[in-house]
């Protein structure tokens, strides 16, 4: 199902129903969890340490069995997720792992071949900015300059979704900010959809359209951006936070609605 | 589905095989049972056989006889073995049983053979060693050719430069098609060392069961054909009173006397597998002791060494141990890879004990309420406990282990 | 979409393919010197009398390097796909998963083939030189199970390596040892003829243990 098909139907990138998780230990993830992502949209998964943020992602994947519900992408089940689906999907795994045995052109060359919309100018251009050589060892690299290779790979893809695990781990402000900034128009632009975690905040406030704040087993908030702050804004002065009632409205960010939300600890 | 199914059951299924080659193993190795043969030899004094046993209270006693006996007093009942003993004490006769005796003719009478299944029962080499028979020097030497008898000819290859020597293959190619000789041949047997008295080269069994006795005398073929039934395996004999050319079974397994002189084969009225069982002959100026040894005893056959006629037979069964009775009640089957009877490897299933059934059925029990209780559906569990049934302790462990 | 497989398997094990090709090609050389060395010092017929009378084909010391390298190339190629959990990014690409790892495990077996028929080779060309075809073949037939050994153990490693729970892994490198085992209990010449057959196959199915290993990592047993 290509995108234009998809946008027709109204059918969700992402469709998620009563997912449950339980790991074997016994610890119940989630019970009942349930949400969508539609097409062009760009979604910030937010949570504490051990929510499910990252277990959502796996079993998004295929790589964690519920123990119950329903998940699809692009309509299909991820359990069968075919390798023409995959093709549609860019994955970026928590600690932007890639295959570090390779060097920076051997990684490009072996991703071209199985990404029919492949672009290669986008992967050199950010790699420019890395001051690398081309056939520097992805192993030999510092952590952030990793992180970067990973991302360059992502977009490279030019996937209609990208699946982003905690993208902001070791990147520089910089580098994270000018990646917000691309992303944000890369996606708005060509109309892609973005599922994303992230531990830091207040980069996803420039960049999602919607998110989903997740407690212990449940939803907190699923709302737009927009909506969650104008909401904690009016109701800023009656906050049990004197750092947020004192604060001006208009300086409050969506780390603040998240810790007031979660609590800080 | 079906991979991840196949898997399980590979898993399942190598576990078994694995804990049921490797859990009997470590069982006989806890607890070992060595049976160990008496030791049997005929006595011409008392025209009966002699058991020595070296149990945990040694005693010698003459067969039918509960009478324990000394050491020296075994000595004289055995002079064909212990004459050296006998003649320190001077109380070596000069003849006994009508035959006269002394160290010389022990010594010059005297031998023994032995043959082990693992040595009939491997994959033989098709190039065997051929020695000079009549050597120039007179004295017996290391061999320098090597001869094949494959594609229905015979081919020498001189070993050192690993050539073929035409005219030698020729001249034994011919001398073999002249005999009848069928190709390819069932067995060989030879001495190969320079350290014996006299060569007789070969006792070849040919595709047809027919014996030849084939050696080489001065560079030239000598190939003769022997008279006597189908055969199945022959044994050389060099020894030093030259009476004997060989040991020959027929394709019953009756053992053969073959003599040099005349190539007669007299059957000794005794039958032995050699493919399955170990055989020792101890032979002497009185009579030939002919021993065949399996897992569950031995026996020994005595003849009289010049008439070949039966003496008596003696038969000794290894006690059962209690642990390998008790082996019997845990292990549904042994799997091994290897035999001491062959030089084989390949997988075989022994020890099938159906007793062995009564744990299985214990341990499908304990499956089977443990399956319920863990709300498995019923042909789940009727299929582990019937598994566990058959495969007893082996997939019992492997279910414990969660695989 | 092959050859970039390939190719991404190629970088990982290159280093230990060499390793294990020195390894294997050093021992066939020691076995080598070591038979020439006795030629030299006591001529071939000596050989030939040792090879048909004691069951000895002098090419003990290559015995287990096939497993040695079996093990070096297995790690090599699958370790890192298990560091920090590296196989999602395989299982991600858009290729049908089963034939990935397919592909992946034949490219680990030709390269251990192609090294094992090497080392083969060179023993068996040295060897002509001295005795005839026929004992030459007794001689690679003899050798013929250590080198199914070190394709069962590649199998093993690489299953041992893609299994995400230790549990498992123990169990499987039990197993594994267990299988190897079976491939050294004989050591008389051409004893594993009529069993040859059996390890083949039973190669082929060992294939089913690194694919139930992806199998069970998708299923999230890691």
């Amino acid at each position: 199902m290509d995108n234009n098909v998809s946008r027709l139907s109204g059918e969700p990138v992402i469709h998620v129903k009563d997912l449950s998780m339980r790991y074997d230990g016994g610890r119940q993830i989630y019970d009942g969890l349930s949400f969508d992502v539609p097409q062009g949209r760009i979604l910030g998964l937010l949570g504490k340490n051990g929510t499910g943020k990252t277990t959502t992602i796996n079993i998004l994947m295929g790589y964690l069995r519920p123990r119950g519900g329903e998940c699809r992408i692009f309509g299909e089940d991820i359990r069968r997720l075919s390798p023409a689906t995959r093709s549609r999907i860019a994955l970026l795994i928590e600690g932007h792992v890639q295959y570090s045995f390779m060097t920076i052109s051997q990684i490009e060359r072996f991703y071209s071949r199985f990404y029919p919309k492949w672009n290669r100018a986008a992967y050199y251009e950010l790699m420019s900015k890395l001051k690398v050589s081309p056939d520097q060892k992805i192993s030999t690299m510092s952590c952030g300059q990793r992180s970067q290779v990973a991302l360059g790979l992502i977009l490279a893809q030019n996937a209609d979704l990208l699946v982003l695990d905690d993208f902001s781990l070791g990147l520089d402000p910089g580098y994270r900010r000018l990646f917000v900034d691309y992303l944000h128009q890369y996606a708005k632009a060509e109309n892609k959809t973005v599922f994303m975690t992230s531990h830091i905040i207040q980069d996803l406030e420039r960049l999602i359209d919607d998110c989903i704040i997740l407690d212990y087993g449940k939803i907190l908030v699923h709302k737009p951006v927009s909506e969650i702050m104008s909401e904690f804004r009016k109701s800023a002065p009656e906050n049990p936070d004197p750092y947020i009632r004192e604060r001006e409205p208009s300086l409050l960010t969506l780390e603040d609605a998240f810790i007031s939300l979660t609590g800080k600890y | 589905m079906i991979m991840k199914k196949s898997y399980r059951i590979f898993i399942y299924a190598f576990g078994v095989c694995a804990l049921a080659w490797f859990l009997p193993w470590l069982y006989s190795l806890a607890f070992p049972s060595a049976a160990s043969d008496p030791f049997v030899a005929y006595s011409p004094v008392a025209d009966a056989f002699v058991i020595s046993e070296n149990g945990e209270v040694p005693s010698i006693r003459i067969a039918g006889s509960d009478r324990v006996y000394s050491k020296e007093e075994r000595d004289s009942l055995l002079p064909q073995i212990y004459f050296t003993q006998l003649a320190a004490r001077e109380k070596l006769p000069d003849s006994i049983a009508g035959k006269e005796v002394s160290l010389p003719i022990f010594k010059h009478s005297q031998w023994v053979f032995s043959s082990l299944p693992m040595d009939i029962n491997k994959v033989q080499p098709q190039w065997h060693l051929m020695m000079e028979s009549m050597p120039k020097r007179y004295e017996l030497e290391d061999p320098d050719e090597a001869f094949s008898l494959s594609d229905g000819e015979v081919r020498f290859v001189e070993m050192a430069g690993n050539r073929v020597d035409e005219k030698r293959s020729q001249r034994f190619s011919k001398a073999f098609s002249e005999k009848g000789f069928a190709y390819p041949p069932r067995h060989f047997s030879a001495n190969i060392t320079a350290r014996k008295p006299y060569d007789e080269g070969y006792l070849i069994v040919d595709d047809a069961g027919a014996l030849f006795h084939v050696k080489m005398r001065a560079g030239t073929p000598y190939v003769a054909k022997i008279d006597m039934p189908e055969a199945k395996c022959a044994f050389i004999l060099e020894n030093v009173d030259r009476r004997l050319l060989g040991l020959v079974f027929d394709k019953d397994n009756n053992l053969y006397a073959l003599e040099r002189d005349g190539y007669r084969a007299v059957p000794l009225g005794i039958a032995i597998d050699p493919g399955k069982q170990r055989m020792a002959v101890m032979a002497n100026i009185f009579n030939i002791v002919v021993r065949s040894r399996d897992n569950d005893g031995a026996d020994w056959w005595a003849v009289d060494a010049d008439t070949y006629s039966p003496l008596g037979h003696y038969r000794y069964d290894y006690p059962e141990s209690a642990a390998s009775r008790a082996a019997e009640w845990i292990f549904p089957f042994r799997l091994t890879f290897t035999d001491v009877d062959d030089s084989y490897a390949c997988p075989r299933i022994t020890n099938v004990s159906f007793k062995a059934l009564a744990l299985g059925s214990i341990l499908a029990a304990i499956m089977l309420v443990w399956g319920v209780r863990r709300r498995r559906d019923a042909s789940q569990c009727a299929a582990i406990a019937v598994c566990t049934l058959v495969f007893g302790i082996y997939f019992f462990i492997i279910k414990l282990l969660k695989v | 979409m092959e050859k970039a497989i390939i190719v991404k398997e190629w970088l990982k094990t290159r280093l230990a393919a060499a390793a294990s090709m020195v390894l294997c090609l050093a021992m066939a050389a020691y076995a080598i010197l070591k038979i020439n060395r006795l030629v030299a010092l006591k001529g071939a017929d000596h050989l030939w009398m040792i090879m048909l009378l004691k069951d000895n084909t002098f090419i003990d010391a290559i015995q287990y390097t096939t497993v040695i390298s079996a093990i070096i190339v297995g790690i090599a190629q699958m370790a890192p796909e298990m560091t920090q959990k590296r196989l999602k990014l395989t299982l991600h690409l858009p290729y049908p998963q089963m034939r990935m790892v397919g592909l992946m495990l034949s490219v680990g077996l030709a390269e251990l083939i192609a090294i094992f028929a090497l080392q083969c080779a060179s023993i068996a060309v040295f060897y002509s030189t001295l005795i005839p075809a026929s004992l030459v073949w007794r001689v690679v037939l003899t050798s013929l199970p250590w080198y199914l050994a070190g394709l069962i153990a590649y199998l093993f490693t690489s299953a041992v390596c893609l299994e995400g729970t230790w549990m498992r892994r123990v169990v499987l490198a039990l197993l594994g040892v267990c299988a190897v085992m079976i491939c050294y209990l004989q050591p008389a010449p051409e004893a594993y003829n009529g069993m040859l057959w059996m390890i083949v196959a039973f190669v082929f199915l060992l294939a089913l243990l690194p694919l139930g290993s992806v199998l069970r990592f998708k299923e999230g047993r890691q």
